[in-house]
């Protein structure tokens, strides 16, 4: 086949593409400011309550990035 | 946490840009007394509670628990427990689930109103607003905290739930300090043991109707 040998970086490259919508839906959820005074009640810091969707953001990249190579690796 | 508790909130200095919202500002508050903070609109009487919680970074507060020397001011929300104007438990949230987090009986609301009783399940979305406004105010009265804030609690609520919060703001008073903003100001005055009045970036102890005519709250 012509077009064999970008199969697999295409593949890598749509699901790395997939995290992008998937990050911005966890961000915009996790920081809604309407919120905030919901989890300062439950005595989180102003600052703590700005870095949690960060944190969770990382983490889901990363793992949405390990998820991405172990694919593009068994292809 | 003693029986008693004092709170003093002084020197609170806001500004966004130009324009000075607070300047020295001061609230107090105490176990077993009922604070009530008047004020026009744009007076500052919400950006005074937001800053006492940390949601707004003051150019200037001094917060004092009791005689203690320091404050952990921020997690503050161990402490206070704060009714914003709007709707603060997330819309995808149940009842039941908020409930559960802040530690508080849902039974309770339902012994308070049973309406609430099929609405423990629903996510805040399929709810009316009125019925939000309750379920929140109950829920942060109703939470283990030294004091309470509650910025316009009877608003959007019909006369009857008026009072039963009046009734419910009594009982809970016992066991904390509980501070209360509204426009309402009739079913303020009823429940309150101590008036401040907010005008032009300063607090101003009101002891009657007459102060209030005379700072320009009242037009009689």
């Amino acid at each position: 086949m012509r077009y064999r040998q970008y199969r697999t970086p295409a593949i890598c490259i749509i699901i790395k593409l997939i995290s992008i919508p998937l990050i911005f839906l966890l961000n915009n959820s996790l920081s809604k400011q309407q919120d905030m005074y919901f989890y300062l009640n439950l005595g989180i810091s102003r600052n703590e309550y700005h870095i949690i969707p960060y944190a969770v953001d990382l983490a889901a990249f990363v793992i949405l990035m390990i998820i991405a190579c172990a694919i593009g690796n068994a292809i | 946490m003693q029986s008693e508790n004092t709170l003093l909130v002084d020197s609170v200095t806001l500004s966004f840009g130009a324009k000075q919202v607070l300047n020295g500002a001061y609230i107090t508050a105490r176990t077993g007394r009922v604070t009530g903070v008047l004020g026009r609109n744009g007076t500052g009487k919400s950006c005074l509670f937001k800053c006492i919680m940390g949601g707004i970074k003051p150019q200037n507060i001094f917060i004092r628990f009791n005689e203690e020397r320091e404050t952990d001011y921020h997690h503050i929300g161990n402490r206070i427990k704060y009714l914003p104007q709007q709707v603060f438990i997330p819309s995808s949230m149940t009842f039941g689930e908020a409930f559960d987090l802040y530690g508080v009986d849902y039974e309770g609301l339902i012994a308070f109103d049973t309406k609430f009783y099929s609405y423990r399940n629903r996510p805040l979305f399929e709810l009316s607003g009125g019925a939000i406004r309750i379920a929140e105010t109950y829920l942060i009265l109703k939470t283990k905290a030294e004091f309470c804030i509650l910025d316009e609690p009877f608003s959007n609520i019909a006369p009857k739930y008026v009072e039963k919060m009046q009734r419910l703001i009594d009982e809970q008073k016992a066991t904390k300090g509980i501070i209360i903003s509204d426009h309402l100001y009739e079913s303020v005055m009823e429940s309150t043991d101590d008036m401040f009045l907010l005008s032009d970036g300063y607090t101003f102890p009101i002891k009657d109707c007459e102060d209030l005519i005379r700072l320009g709250y009242l037009l009689r």
